[in-house]
């Protein structure tokens, strides 16, 4: 079905991009290892990737949720209805609602990312999911409750919240106002 | 059991009732769409972790704190923001650094500025997740127009407590 590929790009060339993206990853994890056994030493690299394997089996059960959540998110909402609110030109209302989404998404990347893909593939564009990214990142109120308010106390928490407000939607604007420029030039 | 497994199974399953009572397919349709992830996450998170946590053991924590040393002011906000961009951990090591260094003498400007350059561009993050699922492009568009975030938050922050 063409409305759940997961990328708007025609298949060859996003694929091939895919495929690039993904041999770069394996050269820089090659290379990062490499540079781990040659500073620090076997035992380190084997220690990591044991602790990225435990990190693994602990995110194993919440990714199935986040994939079911995030792939039905992409199935339920009507595409037509995330390309005219979300899609690139969307402007303030866009990304104020983008700004209000990645506020109240509560969790860590696990979550958020699935439902950025989800976002993309119903015809989301860059302006606002980057607006989203941004908001999650700055705005989030899960980690204002559970890390910055126990341990900074509401006035750093408050501060930081009203300092950061504007940026999730001009982010959007600035994305936006940068894409265009890149269209016209090509 | 925690509350992150607990909120996101209760979620995925309010999604999948919501579609079991939109009908005409709509299950389906949802893991379907589902498995599409699943495809693709499946070499790009594991290739993701490997590279964060290798990464994350040549970048020393401890020293962290110490990188960022005493500067007060706009140069200060810029060495802040800059190292809290390459800070590589989860909250469960960042807020901890920046209490240690807010008691060590950093002002709060510089302080936030740090949290919101670790919270933007994370590179642990980026690494393990938005670029195995979204693409080198999408991580460099967003990056460069972030720039001047963490900077900016914690001078209007520094405004705003009047410090």
């Amino acid at each position: 079905m063409e409305s759940l590929e997961p990328s708007p790009k025609p298949p060859s060339a996003a694929a091939a991009r895919d495929r690039r993206s993904l041999y770069l990853m394996i050269a820089m994890v090659v290379a990062a290892g490499v540079a781990v056994y040659a500073l620090k030493g076997i035992d380190i690299v084997v220690a990591s990737l044991q602790a990225d394997f435990e990190l693994l089996l602990y995110m194993i059960p919440r990714m199935a949720a986040a994939v079911i959540l995030g792939g039905f998110v992409q199935a339920m909402v009507p595409k037509g209805m995330i390309a005219r609110w979300l899609g690139e030109g969307a402007g303030f209302r866009g990304y104020a609602l983008a700004t209000i989404a990645g506020t109240c998404t509560p969790g860590g990347p696990m979550l958020s990312f699935p439902i950025v893909v989800g976002l993309r593939a119903a015809g989301a564009g860059y302006p606002a999911l980057i607006a989203y990214v941004t908001a999650w990142a700055t705005l989030g109120i899960h980690r204002i409750v559970t890390w910055e308010i126990p341990l900074f106390g509401e006035k750093f928490a408050l501060a930081r919240f009203a300092a950061s407000l504007v940026f999730p939607t001009l982010v959007g604007f600035a994305t936006q106002a940068i894409l265009a420029r890149c269209k016209q030039a090509l | 059991m925690d509350s992150s497994i607990v909120v996101l199974g209760g979620l995925a399953a309010i999604a999948v009732a919501v579609a079991a009572y939109q009908g005409d397919g709509r299950i389906a349709q949802g893991f379907k769409a589902s498995g599409g992830l699943v495809s693709m996450m499946a070499i790009r998170l594991p290739l993701g972790l490997i590279l964060a946590g290798f990464l994350g053991t040549l970048v020393p924590n401890d020293a962290v704190a110490g990188w960022m040393g005493d500067e007060a002011g706009w140069k200060g906000i810029l060495i802040a923001s800059a190292i809290g961009g390459f800070t590589p951990s989860g909250p469960f090591v960042s807020f901890p650094v920046a209490l240690a260094l807010h008691k060590a003498g950093a002002g709060l400007p510089q302080v936030i500025a740090f949290v919101t350059a670790w919270s933007v561009f994370a590179f642990n993050r980026v690494v393990t997740w938005e670029w195995p699922l979204l693409g080198m492009r999408f991580v460099v568009v967003r990056l460069l127009i972030s720039l001047p975030i963490p900077p900016l938050t914690g001078w209007l922050s520094g405004l705003l407590l009047g410090s």
